[in-house]
């Protein structure tokens, strides 16, 4: 039972990550808001390597602009093989990334902003159900990863992430055994704005009353 | 002379007969239903895909289709059968299926609403006869798979798939040009008998 040990590399890549994107444009407008380690348990539960995989995901904020900017890197580990079927035993590999949450409400994806790293994913689906790139040939080999990113006016919330290939131990999933990425949520700040806004008018609307 | 082109008619005939035999359109395989289980941990009726895959066509060209029914409350975005697929074994695939080599076929962008079914169907065909896969589907929250432990029932759920053996007719053309091997040699011995004699 090899455990992902990775939260510690993941760490660091997105601190260069940020450093880097920073120094592209300015190093004081691109700020880390969440970056971390998910696991994509196997059809089977598994959730250590090398069935399972792991998604190191970062969001940075650019303060200037008010832009998210969402990167997963899907990661399929060395070893990981087909379980059953015509190709038992074959090398597994990784087609299909998706994100859950609505990426047709206002601000949720910024159209046009998706990128497929270097394996060059192809954005398949932007819709209410979320984000779907398409990985071709070579695909995301066992012990190869890819990173893909969009951006989004809207702030993070935990939400969950698909990946797939043909073959078993195929799909793997953040739930119910695998852990959740960060993804656009509704925009609680205006919300909260809103909210208190109505609730200040409350006590003149009731003064209004008594005169 | 006579006698020894006889063999290699009769053989040549049966040959052809064989070939004629093992050439006949085979009778297309019924509707299969596959139970594909959830990867949440919760299956039930309602939240198995069901895929009713087929075969049809005749040998060296059938077509194999699948329809998937989705009575869950997901939209299913994608679609892939698995086996050992080649540009050999895949002559052509419905709009928006990818051919992926050594691994299967993949329709990545697809969209069978809640409560619904494909009601076009996802095919492709193959000069090669079936044999059982498995199959997978994802949404952009969770999955469905052949072998999900979670299925309904809980054996694993398979649908037709070419298979990675040689069509039938191309191993009887095989065994045709050996079986004229041995006529071969006796067509040259009886050369060499009908030479000398005229020696």
């Amino acid at each position: 039972m090899k455990r992902y040990s990775k939260a510690k590399v993941c760490m660091v890549g997105a601190i260069l990550l940020s450093g880097l994107a920073g120094q592209a444009i300015r190093a004081d407008t691109i700020v880390t808001v969440e970056s971390g380690l998910a696991i994509l348990a196997d059809v089977n539960g598994d959730t250590s390597a090398p069935e399972a995989l792991s998604v190191c995901y970062q969001v940075t904020e650019d303060l200037n602009t008010d832009i998210y900017t969402y990167s997963y890197d899907i990661s399929n580990p060395t070893g990981d093989q087909v379980l059953g079927g015509q190709n038992t035993g074959a090398s597994e590999i990784v087609d299909t990334f998706k994100i859950a949450f609505d990426a047709d409400a206002p601000g949720a994806y910024i159209s046009g902003s998706a990128t497929g790293g270097v394996l060059g994913a192809i954005l398949v689906g932007a819709d209410s159900n979320g984000l779907s790139w398409f990985i071709p040939s070579p695909y995301i080999a066992a012990g190869q990863s890819n990173t893909v990113t969009f951006e989004s006016y809207l702030s993070p919330v935990a939400g969950l992430a698909t990946a797939q290939d043909a073959n078993p131990p195929s799909p793997w999933t953040s739930y119910p055994n695998g852990n959740p990425v960060p993804v656009p949520g509704p925009d609680a700040t205006s919300t909260l704005a809103l909210l208190g806004g109505v609730m200040a008018l409350l006590p003149f609307g009731s003064a209004l009353k008594k005169k | 002379m006579k006698t020894s082109a006889k063999p290699t008619i009769a053989i040549a005939g049966s040959v052809f007969l064989l070939l004629g035999v093992l050439s006949q359109p085979v009778k297309a395989q019924g509707v299969i239903d596959a139970y594909l289980g959830p990867s949440s941990g919760t299956p039930s009726a309602s939240t198995d895909l069901e895929v009713e895959s087929s075969v049809t066509g005749s040998a060296g060209d059938y077509t194999y289709n699948y329809d998937v029914i989705n009575p869950t409350s997901e939209s299913v975005t994608s679609f892939e059968v698995g086996f050992s697929a080649s540009s050999g074994n895949v002559t052509s695939i419905s709009t928006g299926g990818f051919l992926e080599t050594g691994i299967g076929v993949i329709w990545p962008s697809i969209d069978i609403p809640a409560d619904d079914e494909s009601g076009v169907l996802f095919s492709f065909t193959s000069p090669v006869p079936w044999t059982m896969g498995n199959a997978n589907a994802t949404d952009n929250t969770e999955g469905w798979a052949s072998t999900s432990p979670d299925g309904i029932p809980s054996s694993d759920q398979q649908v037709y798939v070419p298979s990675a053996v040689p069509e039938p007719t191309t191993v009887s053309l095989l065994a045709g040009g050996l079986m004229f091997v041995p006529f071969r040699s006796l067509f040259k011995k009886t050369r060499n008998v009908g030479n000398i004699s005229k020696i």
